[in-house]
């Protein structure tokens, strides 16, 4: 029992850290519980293999494989395959689990082992402490534990030297106590950052504000821009870039914000071939006149199902180690709120620009517009725009609660159209090579936004790397950019794809924009980290009377953030609904319990055959031990026989309520047997009755004297077991006595 | 027929000597083990009478010596005497030299007597002026203290309490024993009426049978587990010594013996260890004031121990 305790003891924070960390990168179903159950019921079947001793270690893992491969069996014909790839993460779970028992074990075994993980885990623990991201506090719990267990195991190796031997005895007793800790540390109310050690972290930040000074210091002019985009350029523009890793944001949102989120921070509209400018930097509301330009749109498009287009999604931001002036923010704003009115917010061409510097600490909401826009139905909207009129757009702004008082009118909203096509279409012409292309790929489409899907995906058919080289002095202008991108380099990073969507877009008459900001991709548990690799660049297209649209040409990077339509109903809704349901209860009763039916017994199905299969599996290895059994005692010397079926007969006096207590000598137990079973209901019973108890006597002759005569013995103690067997009938009936019989066995 | 000899022992101790039967029983077990006895006992209980029984049936010759503050050790062993006649000196025997001795309140003597008797017991020799004289055999002390007086007493010292196989004591007769003590006395039964069963010669050939009987490796283990949970054991001072473990192997033969069987069973073990291990262990003094009993601990030792039967 010890061994197994302490097996566990190692076994299970290297398993739980496994799981927990492994588990995030796995297809696993939506209902982690299952995963969970599978993995520990995998950990229990290693653990019987160790621990139990002699065959009965078989039973749970056999039963284990035949319920799986039961539930393989129960599904249809042609769905077993599909059922068995869909479920691929259970090979992988099976993986993990005997490898971390694997780890585990070695770790609990091996002294250098226990060692060397334990200061693999303390560097780690230090690294994310210092660098972060934060470990969550389960796992931070659980890695704090296991290096109590190993310090706790190496002050009793010491303690082995004076002489106290039960070493693993007594760490399973202390680990107790070690474990109550862990739960405190894991249950307390912790502080906003737990395993934030305030004076390492401020000094590692002393140090590492100290280096960016003085790197600022030499890189003097972009001073913020390098804080904004968290890669450094080498001089120019489009040159080779190097990415830094940190965490400098963290989001937390609701549930349905999708796989992936834009948060856009600088946008652009004036490149001159080399590098991008921002002209447009008057104080406006140009963002939020967007938002309600989008939802304007949708409700006179398809007022009932707008939610098939958008939703709304409530962010919070919380600003780590990250320097800058600009609040990041998801484009089609509905609501942004400052985390302090000292640090303010002024929009202005959409960018969000702080009045103070942002920084560690910072924290702001916003709710946005999660946009639907890479749903084929959604295309559909952007082919039928209708222009927005004066009773809309109110109509728009009082849902979205702005009064047109404040910058929201309909008149700002037209002079918010005319400053996009004054800033985003500037006059671009592309050479005639360009051309021809953009011409080629736009034949028979039916609108703008079909070519640019094309050029979305022409674009993301080229080469992704992070080291182009250096911009050729010859490009001067936007149109030799977009000649050596499509036709020369054919390579390059989001920046190098972004920019030629932008310029394509402009010469084909759509106001387009170049926006800096992060992609980050929802994976994990909140709250997500953003860290300064996810750093990214794409482009917006202005759909008049839509509002601005997205667009992704970076080749590699494909996140499918939509979601499907509702199914319509032809005419009239609701309507329809009720009365075919009613229709369904009065004209058909027949198909409902018929459906119901089937439902029944396919779920019999799937009970019984697993069960089946567990029960045969049950019977063939209780008819395999015993036929096992039988063989190995035919080839056993008599007198270990004879104790054999001794053994037997004393477990069988057991089922009669005599259990041989502890300390208590075979003859104490023979007495007290006999005055139980045969003196103590003032029965008169037979000496023959009484006689089955001799064999115990005759077991002590086999165990204690010198040279029994086994062989002439044995068959004394058949007849004696018999005559136990008769008298658990007569006493216990004999359905007890058959399940005697059954139950146990003869080792 | 050693069977029937045993039994005539045992009847006879029982006829004369009222009191447990037990301690009759052990009294034989440590006769034919070669071992010594220590009575602890209030007086008057039938320490010398019991002694002078086993003498009498084994056609022994008795000794008693009577120890006093001023018994000398050359009174135990005897000592070197001029003849006048021969001018020569002569060994003259001391009390030692009988086959069963009754060392009656052996803690009122000084202890430097008290190591004369106990080397006796060790070597089964004395030793006068350079010159060794054998004792007789069979030879068992039978030695007796009091428990209730302290004052002007010598406590045997541990290491001469291990020499003695067992600690016995014999208490006050139950009412019916009383009686019949009572019956006894007036139709004039005495100790000399005790009839011989056996000769003295044949308890060494007893003695050599017990020696024979086998111990299957489980019992060994079952000794040596008692012995390794006394050491454990907090509340002693220090555990049980080897020689403890020895006398206990030989007692238990010396029991399977007197039951007629050939091989030692944990029972026989488990009846005799308390008597063979009470006195060789010491309470530590927090103990003493928890007021914990030797004999309780012991027996809740016994119960610990691993049977050695596989089930």
């Amino acid at each position: 029992m010890t061994a197994f305790f302490y097996d566990l003891i190692f076994v299970l924070p290297v398993f739980v850290l496994a799981i927990s960390n492994i588990m995030v990168y796995l297809d696993v179903p939506e209902n982690t519980k299952i995963c969970y159950a599978a993995a520990l019921i995998i950990l229990a079947c290693a653990f019987s293999l160790k621990h139990i001793k002699g065959r009965l270690k078989f039973i749970l893992p056999g039963v284990t494989f035949m319920l799986v491969f039961g539930i393989i069996l129960v599904q249809e014909n042609g769905m077993r395959m599909q059922f068995v790839a869909d479920n691929f993460w259970f090979l992988w779970i099976l993986l993990i689990t005997l490898a971390s028992f694997a780890a585990g074990l070695m770790i609990a075994e091996s002294r250098k082992c226990r060692l060397a993980a334990a200061f693999f885990v303390l560097a780690v623990m230090i690294y994310l402490m210092v660098r972060g991201p934060l470990p969550d506090k389960l796992q931070s719990a659980v890695a704090f534990l296991f290096l109590v267990f190993v310090v706790a195991d190496e002050v009793q190796r010491s303690w082995e030297k004076s002489g106290y031997t039960e070493r693993k005895g007594h760490i399973v007793s202390v680990v107790p106590f070690i474990i109550l800790l862990g739960l405190i540390i894991y249950l307390v109310p912790a502080p906003e950052k737990p395993y934030d050690w305030n004076f390492v972290k401020v000094i590692m930040k002393r140090i590492s504000d100290g280096v960016k000074y003085a790197g600022r210091m030499i890189n003097s002019g972009k001073e913020d821009y390098a804080g904004v985009m968290g890669f450094k350029e080498n001089g120019t523009y489009f040159g080779n870039l190097y990415v830094e890793d940190e965490t400098i944001m963290r989001l937390s949102t609701g549930s349905n914000a999708g796989r992936v989120i834009y948060l856009s921070g600088r946008i652009m509209d004036d490149f001159d071939g080399r590098e991008w400018k921002n002209l447009n930097i008057q104080e406006n509301h140009d963002n939020i006149l967007d938002a309600i330009e989008t939802y304007t749109a949708v409700d006179i498009y398809d007022r009932k199902n707008n939610f098939d287009y958008y939703k709304r999604i409530d962010l919070n931001v919380e600003y780590d180690e990250f320097n800058t002036s600009y609040y990041f923010a998801p484009s089609k704003l509905v609501r942004f709120t400052p985390g302090s009115e000292k640090e303010g917010a002024v929009i202005s061409g959409s960018e969000i620009k702080a009045l103070t510097h942002l920084g560690y600490g910072t924290k702001y909401e916003l709710s946005y517009f999660r946009m639907n826009s890479q749903n084929k139905d959604f295309r559909l909207l952007t082919y039928n725009v209708t222009p927005i009129d004066r009773e809309s757009w109110d109509r728009g702004c009082y849902a979205l609660n702005y009064k047109d008082d404040h910058g929201y009118s309909y008149e700002d909203y037209q002079a918010h159209i005319e400053r996009i096509y004054e800033y985003y279409l500037p006059d671009t012409q592309l050479s005639e090579k360009a051309e021809e292309y953009l011409e080629k790929l736009s034949e028979g489409a039916e609108s703008d936004t079909e070519v640019l899907e094309r050029l979305d995906k022409v674009l993301s058919g080229f080469k992704y790397t992070l080291n182009p080289g250096e911009l050729p002095e010859k490009i001067k202008s936007p149109a030799d950019f977009v000649d050596y991108i499509l036709f020369e380099k054919q390579e390059g990073y989001c920046t190098h794809y972004a920019t030629t969507f932008v310029i394509m877009a402009r010469s084909m008459g759509l106001p387009a924009r170049f926006v800096q900001g992060f992609l980050v991709p929802l994976t994990g548990r909140q709250p997500y980290h953003v860290r300064s690799s996810m750093s990214h660049a794409w482009a917006e297209v202005y759909i008049d009377g839509l509002g601005w649209i997205q667009y992704e040409p970076t080749p590699g990077i494909s996140y499918d953030n939509s979601w499907n339509f509702m199914p319509r109903n032809t005419e009239d809704g609701e309507k329809s609904g009720i009365v075919s349901e009613e229709k369904n209860h009065e004209d058909e009763p027949l198909p409902v319990p018929e459906l119901e039916d089937e439902n029944k017994t396919v779920n019999w199905r799937g009970i019984l055959i697993p069960a089946g299969l567990i029960a045969l599996f049950l019977l063939g290895f209780i008819l395999a031990d015993r036929a096992l059994q039988r063989r190995r005692l035919q080839k056993m010397k008599p007198a270990r026989r004879a104790a054999v079926y001794c053994r037997y007969g004393i477990r069988l006096l057991a089922v009669l309520g005599m259990k041989r207590s502890k300390g208590e000598t075979l003859e104490e137990y023979r007495i007290r047997a006999s005055k139980e079973l045969f003196e103590d209901d003032g029965y008169e019973y037979e000496e023959e009755e009484k006689a089955c108890l001799n064999f115990i006597e005759l077991y002590e002759n086999i165990l204690y004297a010198k040279e029994a005569p086994a062989g002439e013995m044995l068959d004394e103690i058949r007849e004696d077991i018999t005559g136990v067997f008769a008298l658990i009938s007569e006493r216990k009936g004999r359905l007890m006595a058959f399940l005697a019989k059954v139950g146990t066995t003869l080792n | 027929m050693d069977n029937e000899k045993i039994a005539g022992l045992k009847s006879q101790l029982h006829e004369y000597f009222v009191g447990k039967e037990s301690v009759a029983e052990n009294l034989l077990i440590c006769l034919l083990a070669g071992g010594h006895v220590l009575m602890e006992d209030v007086p008057g209980v039938g320490k010398t009478t019991l002694a002078r029984i086993l003498a009498g049936c084994i056609e022994c010759d008795f000794g008693r010596i009577q120890f006093t503050p001023d018994t000398l050790p050359g009174d135990v062993t005897g000592s070197s005497v001029y003849n006048m006649k021969t001018g020569e000196f002569e060994y003259r025997q001391g009390a030692v030299m009988h086959q069963i001795i009754l060392a009656d309140e052996i803690n009122r003597t000084s202890p430097r007597t008290q190591a004369s008797l106990l080397e006796a017991m060790a070597e089964g020799q004395v030793s006068v002026d350079g010159k060794t004289y054998p004792l007789p055999r069979p030879f068992m002390v039978i030695a007796t203290q009091n428990p209730v007086e302290f004052l002007g007493t010598y406590p045997l010292p541990e290491a001469q309490m291990d020499r003695f196989m067992m600690r016995l004591s014999i208490g006050y007769p139950e009412k019916d024993e009383e009686i019949r003590l009572a019956k006894n006395f007036l139709s004039g039964k005495t100790v000399a009426d005790v009839k011989s069963v056996c000769r003295a010669e044949e308890i060494p050939v007893m003695m050599e049978k017990v020696e024979k009987i086998h111990l299957s490796d489980g019992v060994i283990s079952y000794i040596r587990d008692i012995i390794k949970l006394t050491r454990d054991e907090k509340s002693f001072v220090a555990g049980a010594s080897p020689r403890a473990m020895l006398a206990l192997i030989r007692a238990g033969q010396a029991k399977a013996y007197i039951n007629g069987r050939d091989f030692v069973k944990p029972d026989d073990v488990k009846a005799v260890a308390v008597n063979v291990l009470h006195h060789r262990l010491n309470l530590t003094p927090e103990a003493k004031i928890r007021k914990e009993d030797t004999d309780k601990i012991l027996g809740r030792i016994i119960l610990e121990a691993k049977i050695p039967v596989d089930s």
